[in-house]
């Protein structure tokens, strides 16, 4: 399944969900929960936060949700408006933490060291695949766009380029130099295949 | 430029979304921790949150083997103590005493949506035995016009 068939199916999925809920039907919205909270997961994970504040920044889009579902006119739209709000919610916990560095470089060229993130990222050398290791050595920012791009249903690059201080023109460029920068490395790689 | 690099592309994000999933997993009772929480808002009520005060044994996280556990759950106010104690073929019984004592109803909520409840005596004794294991809310009804209260989620 590729990551466009893949998003339109949760979308709808979501949808559906949210306006059974919406209906009066209490069960739907574990239903949504369990569909939507492993995407969360990973939004909030993208930026440099630890697994608890990571946890808080779910579990707090969900309750914003809940209090303020009136403001979700377009049932559609409620994978988008979880996944802004998350992202808000960790970017904010981030810039507390003071972890993300400075977004005045717009240019991803620049090769920074790979910055793990609190808790994860130890790469154990013996245990990690080739596509680990090469996305390890790309920059903290090229990481990072990546993992929200791949967790995202339909990236809304106006917050992305709010979050990352890159222009939404910009964006398109930088996505397509990280992954081929990974594409070849992994191609690269003797150990690397396509499967 | 390779040839089709954007079908590529789509396989490398696929990939890469997978190993995300693989080593930075979302955890264990995070969904059920959300649910008791967006259940609790949902309830179109006033819901006062019990901390947790006091603990013996193991009921969060990785089980005790030893027989018996209790936990204190507070507000200003309010104490809920409560004893798990294991029952054949791996089901647990929940004694509890409500402090001020006073009757009401206890309702003990599962992951899963089901629920099971019991009266509260005038003693605030109350008693749910034969349960299955696994991670619960307890959530308490007084009087019409007292708030319900709820504690954190618990490992049985």
């Amino acid at each position: 399944m590729t990551a466009s068939t893949r998003g339109t199916a949760l979308t709808d999925r979501a949808r559906d969900l949210f306006l059974a809920w919406s209906d009066g039907d209490a069960r739907a919205l574990d239903d949504l929960v369990k569909l939507l909270t492993p995407m969360l997961w990973h939004l909030a994970r993208s930026y440099r936060v630890d697994h608890s504040e990571a946890e808080d920044a779910v579990q707090n889009t969900w309750l914003a949700l809940v209090r303020h579902r009136g403001s979700v006119h377009d049932a559609q739209a409620i994978v988008r408006w979880l996944s802004v709000t998350v992202r808000r919610e960790a970017a904010r916990q981030a810039q507390r933490n003071q972890r993300m560095a400075p977004v005045e470089d717009a240019e991803v060229d620049a090769h920074l060291p790979p910055v793990d993130g609190p808790e994860v990222m130890v790469i154990d050398l013996a245990d990690s695949s080739v596509l680990w290791r090469h996305t390890a050595e790309l920059s903290e920012r090229c990481q990072h766009l990546l993992r929200v791009l791949a967790f995202s249903d339909r990236p809304d690059y106006r917050h992305i380029s709010d979050e990352l201080g890159i222009p939404v023109g910009s964006i398109g460029p930088t996505r397509g130099r990280c992954l081929d920068k990974l594409r070849r490395a992994c191609v690269a790689d003797p150990e690397w295949s396509w499967s | 430029m390779t040839i089709d690099p954007s079908a590529e592309e789509a396989v490398l994000l696929d990939q890469l979304r997978a190993m995300w999933a693989r080593r930075d997993p979302v955890p264990v009772d995070l969904v059920d921790r959300v649910m008791f929480a967006v259940w609790l808002e949902d309830l179109d009520t006033e819901v006062e949150m019990l901390t947790m005060t006091a603990q013996s044994g193991d009921l969060v996280g990785v089980r005790a083997t030893q027989t018996a556990r209790t936990v204190t759950f507070s507000t200003d106010d309010l104490s809920i103590l409560i004893t798990v104690s294991d029952r054949p073929e791996g089901r647990r019984r929940v004694d509890g005493w409500v402090t001020p004592q006073g009757s009401g109803e206890v309702t003990l909520r599962r992951s899963d949506g089901t629920s099971v409840t019991a009266p509260v005596d005038a003693d605030g004794r109350f008693a749910l035995d034969d349960l299955s294991p696994g991670l619960v809310q307890i959530v308490l009804r007084r009087g019409d016009a007292d708030p319900l209260v709820a504690a954190p989620p618990i490992e049985l």
